[in-house]
């Protein structure tokens, strides 16, 4: 059932959101704690949807997810709620105000229900860097349900809350979205607010969506697009009902590109050929299929792994043992240097040695204003690609998900699972993924669609068209 | 390039994380990997690039109208206070101006 049909049924009476939210924390708390999935699961959420039910009951307006349980990536502020990070750092962090989106969702009456589980600080592409153990693939559970956004994925696929917020930085919410089999949509850099969101890499960082339909991503993105006075580089663009985009569903005429670069080397053969099925189908449905080369996109991720970690060490330092952290001594130095290095996961300190390092002095021309350069000109020449182009298609994730610990000792392994998925966030465009199929052991497959910046409509258009 | 257990002393010096010899040794294999790979982009024609910082594009300006807003409450703000840290509105902080630094 649609989101916006489960509101219907509850404005209508027919379905109390007391009851619907109650099932949907009892999940979270019998196989949301299997699967790992919450660092926090909010029990006061029921009170909440008492108060929606009593509000409908007294005729009262509603909002358009009135009672509509859903959940809440843990680096997304929620105010007087413990919100973690998913780093031990932060175990005892209430935030202190909502993220805007957060308050954007809550406006319109959704009951948030839990903080999902996640890498820490958004650092990793697995779920296993969490300082609260993995989350697991709900699909398969000795498989990882991909990361950053593992906990959220993993929510969104085992159907605890309809739908799910996570952040994407570097592929965080398509990539998991494609190990699940569930819908993960990033939105145009500068189109969803990043005020209230613990910042990652404040030139990358994106709020987006995970929920089972493209119809439900575009429902809930109508409510989170949009210019947020809090964050600077939110765009006063208007917000067209993305709903009714979805709802088009037409492809025709359409020119699909294809670039060669995304099925190198490195591509796993049943996603490929999954992939490549997906592409004929857009082609029977009138779309124009189009072989593009954009010849930077295999060295996106080199330019992500200099200036990410650059802006992660950058953002990091307020991470001082003052305002955030444990306490661990009483000499103010002795208390930052022994608090970061016995409560930030070894992946976070690995992030922020290799962006101090891109940034010090003697390296910092030859690392990060060279990949900067190299990441306008990439910019550059997916901008030219778009003026031949609606849209650009391929694999979410070179593989399907992998076992639990299978990459977690090889960083550059894991690393490598975002080479289709980083060119958005490089670029700052908006970018779709949507199951097209599974392997032949049953584990989804992730369909990449990525457009021009601010043309989502088109994203949702052709996205919905792929899981007809 | 591999980097020495010394130059990741450095490092983490300067990035202000207090770790053990063994992470050191762990971090300098696999930091040293890692700038291998970034290491391509030294192939990359840039000559015809400027400088930049961000791909997106404001056109108007971006800072707002100096104007008084809703604040969050000092109350809410030192919610994370922990015991000991704060006195009343305000944290306390171990000394963080003058001394040896």
């Amino acid at each position: 059932m649609l989101i916006s049909e489960v509101v219907n049924k509850i404005k209508s009476k027919e379905l109390s959101s007391e009851q619907l939210v109650r099932e949907h924390i009892e999940k979270a708390k019998t196989l949301g704690k299997e699967l790992n999935a919450f660092t926090t699961v909010i029990e006061e959420a029921i009170e909440k949807a008492r108060e929606i039910d009593r509000k409908i009951a007294a005729g009262e307006e509603v909002g358009t997810l009135a009672g509509v349980p859903c959940t809440v990536k843990d680096v997304i502020m929620t105010e007087g709620v413990r919100t973690t990070a998913g780093s031990q750092y932060l175990k005892d962090f209430i935030a202190p105000y909502s993220a805007t989106v957060v308050k954007k969702i809550e406006a319109e009456g959704a009951i948030i229900i839990g903080k999902t589980n996640c890498d820490p600080f958004a650092f990793g592409g697995s779920g296993e860097n969490s300082g609260y153990g993995p989350a697991l693939n709900p699909v398969d559970k000795s498989r990882v349900p991909g990361g950053s956004s593992s906990g959220a994925a993993a929510a969104a696929a085992a159907g605890i809350g309809l739908f799910s917020l996570g952040t994407d930085t570097g592929g965080s919410v398509r990539e998991p979205a494609s190990f699940v089999g569930t819908v993960g949509f990033k939105p145009t850099y500068g189109r969803n607010s990043r005020y209230g969101l613990i910042a990652m890499a404040s030139s990358f960082d994106t709020v987006g969506i995970f929920a089972d339909s493209v119809n439900d991503v575009a429902y809930v993105e109508t409510i989170l697009a949009g210019k947020d006075p809090l964050d600077a580089t939110t765009y006063d663009h208007p917000v067209p009902d993305y709903t009714a985009a979805a709802q088009k569903s037409s492809v025709k005429g359409m020119r699909i590109g294809v670039p060669k670069e995304y099925f190198a080397e490195g591509l796993d053969d049943e996603v490929r050929e999954k992939v490549q099925t997906a592409i004929e189908n857009l082609k029977e449905q009138g779309a124009e299929i189009v072989d593009i080369s954009i010849p930077l996109l295999p060295i996106g991720l080199a330019v992500y792994y200099v200036l990410v970690p650059a802006e992660i060490s950058s953002n990091m330092a307020r991470y001082d043992g003052v305002r955030f952290g444990p306490k661990v001594s009483e000499d103010y130095h002795e208390n930052m240097m022994k608090g970061r290095g016995q409560f930030f996961e070894p992946e976070v300190k690995r992030r922020i040695m290799i962006g101090t390092y891109a940034l010090s002095a003697g390296y910092a021309d030859a690392f990060y204003k060279t990949a900067a350069k190299v990441r306008a000109k990439l910019t550059q020449q997916v901008t030219d690609a778009f003026k031949d182009v609606d849209a650009v298609v391929g694999p979410t994730a070179p593989c399907v998900a992998p076992k639990i610990g299978e990459k977690s000792d090889d960083p550059l392994a894991m690393y490598l699972m975002d080479i289709y998925t980083v060119t958005a966030n490089l670029t700052g465009c908006p970018a779709i993924s949507v199951k097209c199929g599974t392997n032949s052991e049953g584990l989804p497959i992730g369909f990449q669609i990525m457009t021009n910046r601010f043309e989502e409509e088109k994203l949702f258009m052709i996205a919905q068209n792929c899981t007809n | 390039m591999k980097l020495t257990r010394e130059e990741v002393r450095r490092i983490a010096l300067l990035a202000k994380l207090d770790l053990t010899d063994e992470e050191l040794d762990k971090y300098a294999g696999e930091i040293s990997s890692i700038l291998d790979y970034v290491s391509q982009l030294k192939d990359i024609d840039i000559s015809d690039v400027t400088d930049t910082t961000h791909v997106a594009d404001f056109a108007g300006p971006v800072l707002r109208k100096d104007e008084a807003g809703a604040p969050i409450a000092k109350d809410k703000i030192t919610i994370n206070a922990t015991e000991g840290r704060s006195e009343g509105s305000s944290f306390k902080t171990s000394k963080i101006v003058g001394g040896e630094e």
